[in-house]
C-alpha cells in the first residue's frame, strides 16, 4: 500500500484453482495487488501466467470448473467474491468493465454496433427514449473517433475492420464511465500502426473519464509507453510490481530481467540474444518455493523449498525473490 | 558428422524474384463468374544472396505470405519469374530484355533502343552462358541478328512499328526458353520436384503445421518418403534415415526420446523446432521462415530466433524471413524489404534501413512501434485511415490516401522502385526524379 493515494481495488492472496480430472490446477497462488485511482497499471507475463485470470476473477467470471478458492476482491470497500450473481451484474459495465483481446469475437454478429452499444447504455443508465438512445450512441462513436459515427451505427461487426472494432469496444467498455477499465491484450490482434491510435485513444480517454485502467499485455514495448506502474506475473503469482521507470531502470527479479533482455529491441541489434532457458512450469504441479527455480541462472538452496515472500526492496517496489528477502530489505 | 551444405558457397544471388505477380480472382454468382482479382502481389522484384537473410515485413494483408508461397510455387504465381541458382549474367540479361518489352508494349521505344535490345538478344544468345538445346540457340541467334539489321535500317516510324513487333515476337520466344529452363514456375512438374527439397518454409502455427496423429520421427523424416534417403550415408534406407533424423533432431535441440511422441505432447516452442527440423532433414539451401515466433512468446522466441541464427551459419542456410515484427526482422536480418498493399516500399541493408528509413509508410510503421524502454516514451501517432482494400488498389501510390506528403504525382504515377545509393531502394515520388535535391535540404 501507498500512503497518500486512495486505492480502488485490493486483490489479496487472491487463489483461483481448476480442479482437472488428472489434478488441481492452481492458475492464481495468492495474487496481491492494489489498484489506485486514476493509474493505470500492466500486468505483464507470458502465455498461461495467469494474468487474464486475475481480470476474470475481478469481474467474477472465472470459467467453470475454475473457482475462487481463497482471498478476497475488495473494490470501493465492497468484498466482490461475497456479493451476489445480481448485485454482480450491476458492478459489470457499469462500475468495472472489460476489453477483450479479439475484437472479432467479442462483438454479437447478428445486431448492429447501434443496438449493441445502445443495450448497455439503456441497461445501466436507464435511458429508454430511443432518440436520445441514439444520440448517446452516435456521441459514444464520435469519442473513439470513428468517422461517419451515424453510418457506424447502423453497421454489422463484420463490415468494420479490426482496428474499428477495438475503438467499438472501447466505447462499449467506457460507455458508462466505469471506475476501473480492464483491457486484455487491446491491441494484440491490430497492427502496430493501428496499435499506436488504440493505445493514445484508450490513454486520453481513460484520463478525461478519471478511470483507472488495468492494461494486461506481452509486450513490454505497451507496457513502457502506457502504464504508471508495471507487475510481472509468472506461474500464477506476481513476482515484481514497481512504477514504470523504476522497473525497466533497475528489474530485480531474476525473470524480468531476463523477460527484458530476451525482447529484441529496435536500433540495438546484437548477435544473439539472451534467452531465458527451458519453458513455464506446469501449473498442475505445486511448488512450495519459486516456480521460477529451474530456469534462473541465480538460485540459491531455499528457492526450490521455501516460498518467497513478498519485500520491498526500495519504496514502492516489491519482489519476491530469496536473493532480495535475506537483510536487504 | 559433416556440415551440411555447401562447404563452399558460389557467391551472388541464390534467387531472383523478377516482377512477381499474384492475383486471386473473386468468384460471384453460381457460375462462379469471375468478377474481380485480389492484387496480392504485384511487380515484387528481389534478389537474396547465399548464406543471407532478407525480411520481409508489412502488416497484415500486405501480401508477404503470399510473396513467400509463392517463391515456393505452394501457390502458383500467375505472372512473374522466380529463378533459382541462374547464373547472374543471364538473369541481367532477362531484366534488360523484359525492360525492353515494357518499353516496345507502351510504344515508348526509338530506334536506338531497337537496335540495343536486338544487341543484346544476339549478346546474350552467342555468349554460351545460356544452358538452352543448341538448336534452338542456333535458330533465335539467327533472328536476333536478323532485327539487329531490320533495326539499324528503320528510319520512319511505321518501319520502326513494324520491327518493334517483330522484336516482340522473338523477345517472347527467348524470354520463354529461358524461364522454361531456369524459372521454377515454368518448370515442369517433376523437375520442380528436385527443387523442392532445396526449398523449404517453417509455417508460422506450429500447431496446425504438424500432423496431431503423426509421430515426431514420422514427421521429421516425411520427406524422404517423396524425395529418397538421404544422400550422405551408407547402408540401408531405413538406418541412413534414422541417422540423419538423429541428427537433426539434436540439431534442434531436442533428444532422442522425443521421436516417438506426438505433437500434442509438446510446447508451442518445442513444435517449432520440429517444424525446423522437418524443414532441414532434406539439407535445403533456401528456407522461408513465415513468421516462425509470431506464436510464441517472448523467452521461448529468444530460444527460436537464436537456434535459427546459429543453424544458419553452420548449414549455409539462405532465410527469407517473414514477420509483422520490425525489432525481430531487425535482429535477423541482413536486408529488410518493406511491403504495402502488395508491392514492395522500400529495400535495404539492416543497418543503412534503420539509419535512415525513407519511405513514408516504412517511417510511420518505425514510429508506431512501442519501444520496451520508458525513458523513450513519446507519442506515436500511428497511420490515418485504414489499409484500402487490395481488391481495387489505389491508383499511383498504393499509399497516397494516407500519405502526408503527396504530390500531385502520386495520385497518377506509380513510383518505380529505384536506388537511392548503397543498395537502398525506395519506391517513392519524393526520392526519385527532381525531387530528390529539395527534399535533403
Amino acid at each position: 500500500m501507498i500512503a497518500g493515494r486512495e486505492p480502488i481495488l485490493e486483490i489479496r492472496a487472491l487463489k483461483v484453482q481448476f480442479p482437472m480430472e488428472e489434478g488441481t490446477v492452481t492458475a492464481l497462488d495468492g495474487v496481491d495487488l492494489i489498484v489506485y485511482r486514476r493509474e493505470s497499471i500492466g500486468i505483464v507475463g507470458e502465455t498461461g501466467c495467469g494474468k487474464s485470470m486475475t481480470a476474470f476473477s475481478i469481474l467474477r467470471l472465472v470459467p467453470p470448473p475454475g473457482k475462487i478458492t481463497s482471498g478476497s476482491i475488495i473494490f470501493k470497500g465492497h468484498e466482490l467474491t461475497k456479493l451476489s450473481d445480481d448485485q454482480m451484474r450491476s458492478v459489470r459495465g457499469k462500475m468495472i468493465s472489460m476489453i477483450f483481446q479479439d475484437p472479432g469475437t467479442s462483438l454479437d454478429p447478428v445486431f448492429t454496433i447501434g443496438s449493441q452499444l445502445g443495450e448497455v447504455i439503456e441497461l445501466h443508465q436507464n435511458i429508454h427514449d430511443r432518440a436520445l438512445l441514439n444520440a448517446k450512441v452516435v456521441d459514444m462513436l464520435k469519442m473513439v473517433r470513428i468517422a461517419a459515427p451515424e453510418n457506424v451505427a447502423k453497421q454489422y461487426p463484420h463490415e468494420l475492420s479490426g482496428g474499428m472494432k477495438q475503438r467499438v469496444m472501447i466505447a462499449l467498455a467506457l460507455s458508462c464511465s466505469p471506475d476501473l477499465l480492464i483491457a486484455d491484450e487491446p491491441t494484440t490482434a491490430l497492427d502496430v500502426t493501428i496499435q499506436a491510435q488504440v493505445l493514445n485513444l484508450l490513454k486520453s480517454l481513460v484520463k478525461n473519464f478519471g478511470s483507472s485502467m488495468i492494461l494486461i499485455t506481452h509486450n513490454l514495448g505497451v507496457v513502457a509507453e502506457t502504464c504508471d506502474r508495471v507487475c510481472i506475473m509468472y506461474a500464477g503469482r506476481i513476482v515484481e510490481e514497481a512504477e514504470t521507470f523504476e522497473l525497466f531502470r533497475t528489474p530485480l527479479h531474476p525473470y524480468t530481467w531476463g523477460l527484458l533482455h530476451a525482447f529484441p529491441k529496435l536500433g540495438q541489434k546484437k548477435d544473439e540474444l539472451s534467452a531465458i532457458r527451458g519453458t513455464v512450469p506446469n501449473l498442475m504441479k505445486p511448488f512450495p518455493g519459486c516456480p521460477f527455480v529451474d530456469r534462473c541462472d541465480k538460485s540459491v538452496a531455499a528457492c526450490s523449498n521455501v516460498r518467497p515472500d513478498r519485500v520491498e526492496a526500495a519504496p514502492g517496489h516489491f519482489v519476491s525473490c530469496h536473493l532480495y528477502s535475506g537483510g536487504g530489505a | 558428422m559433416e556440415a551440411i551444405g555447401d562447404p563452399v558457397p558460389a557467391p551472388g544471388p541464390l534467387l531472383d524474384v523478377v516482377e512477381l505477380e499474384k492475383l486471386f480472382p473473386v468468384k460471384k454468382g453460381v457460375i462462379g463468374r469471375t468478377v474481380a482479382h485480389v492484387h496480392a502481389a504485384e511487380g515484387v522484384s528481389i534478389s537474396i544472396m547465399r548464406g543471407e537473410t532478407l525480411g520481409l515485413v508489412g502488416e497484415s494483408g500486405c501480401g508477404k505470405t503470399t510473396v513467400g508461397r509463392s517463391i515456393l510455387m505452394l501457390l502458383r504465381p500467375t505472372g512473374g519469374y522466380v529463378f533459382f541458382e541462374a547464373p547472374g549474367e543471364v538473369v541481367n540479361a532477362f531484366r534488360v530484355l523484359l525492360a525492353a518489352r515494357k518499353r516496345l508494349m507502351a510504344r515508348r521505344m526509338t530506334v536506338g533502343d531497337a537496335g540495343r535490345t536486338a544487341e543484346a538478344m544476339v549478346a546474350l544468345l552467342s555468349s554460351g552462358s545460356l544452358d538452352i538445346p543448341s538448336d534452338k540457340c542456333s535458330k533465335l541467334l539467327e533472328r536476333a541478328e536478323e532485327m539487329r539489321t531490320l533495326a539499324s535500317r528503320a528510319s520512319t516510324q511505321k518501319a520502326l512499328d513494324a520491327v518493334g513487333k517483330k522484336i516482340t515476337w522473338l523477345l517472347d520466344d527467348l524470354m520463354g526458353e529461358v524461364a522454361r529452363r531456369y524459372c521454377i514456375n515454368h518448370r515442369s512438374r517433376d523437375s520442380l520436384k528436385k527443387l523442392r527439397a532445396r526449398m523449404q518454409i517453417v509455417f508460422q502455427d506450429p500447431y496446425s503445421s504438424l500432423d496431431p496423429r503423426h509421430t515426431v520421427e514420422r514427421i521429421v523424416g516425411e520427406g524422404f518418403r517423396i524425395h529418397g534417403p538421404p544422400k550422405t550415408g551408407l547402408g540401408e534406407r531405413a538406418i541412413v534415415e534414422r541417422e540423419r533424423i538423429h541428427e537433426i533432431i539434436e540439431e534442434v535441440g531436442l533428444s532422442h526420446d522425443h521421436l516417438s511422441r506426438l505433437p500434442h505432447e509438446f510446447s508451442g516452442g518445442q513444435k517449432q523446432r520440429i517444424a525446423l527440423a522437418r524443414a532441414l532433414a532434406l539439407e535445403p539451401d533456401f528456407v522461408v521462415l513465415d513468421e516462425p515466433t509470431s506464436a510464441l512468446d517472448v523467452s521461448v522466441q529468444a530460444q527460436v530466433l537464436n537456434l535459427l541464427k546459429r543453424l544458419q551459419e553452420k548449414l549455409n542456410l539462405t532465410y527469407l524471413f517473414i514477420s509483422h515484427d520490425l525489432s525481430v526482422v531487425e535482429h535477423m536480418s541482413d536486408r529488410i524489404a518493406v511491403m504495402y498493399l502488395g508491392k514492395i516500399v522500400e529495400l535495404a541493408p539492416t543497418d543503412e534501413f534503420f539509419k535512415n528509413v525513407t519511405h513514408p509508410y516504412s517511417k510511420a510503421l518505425v514510429a508506431s512501434i512501442p519501444i520496451p524502454d520508458p525513458m523513450q516514451r513519446k507519442e506515436r501517432k500511428g497511420i490515418e485511415g485504414e489499409v484500402p482494400s487490395p481488391v481495387n488498389p489505389p491508383k499511383g501510390c498504393r499509399f497516397h490516401p494516407r500519405c502526408t506528403l503527396t504530390l500531385p504525382k502520386c495520385r497518377t504515377d506509380e513510383p518505380e522502385l529505384v536506388d537511392i545509393g548503397g543498395g537502398h531502394m525506395v519506391a517513392c515520388h519524393l526520392y526519385c526524379g527532381p525531387m530528390v535535391t529539395t527534399v535533403s535540404s
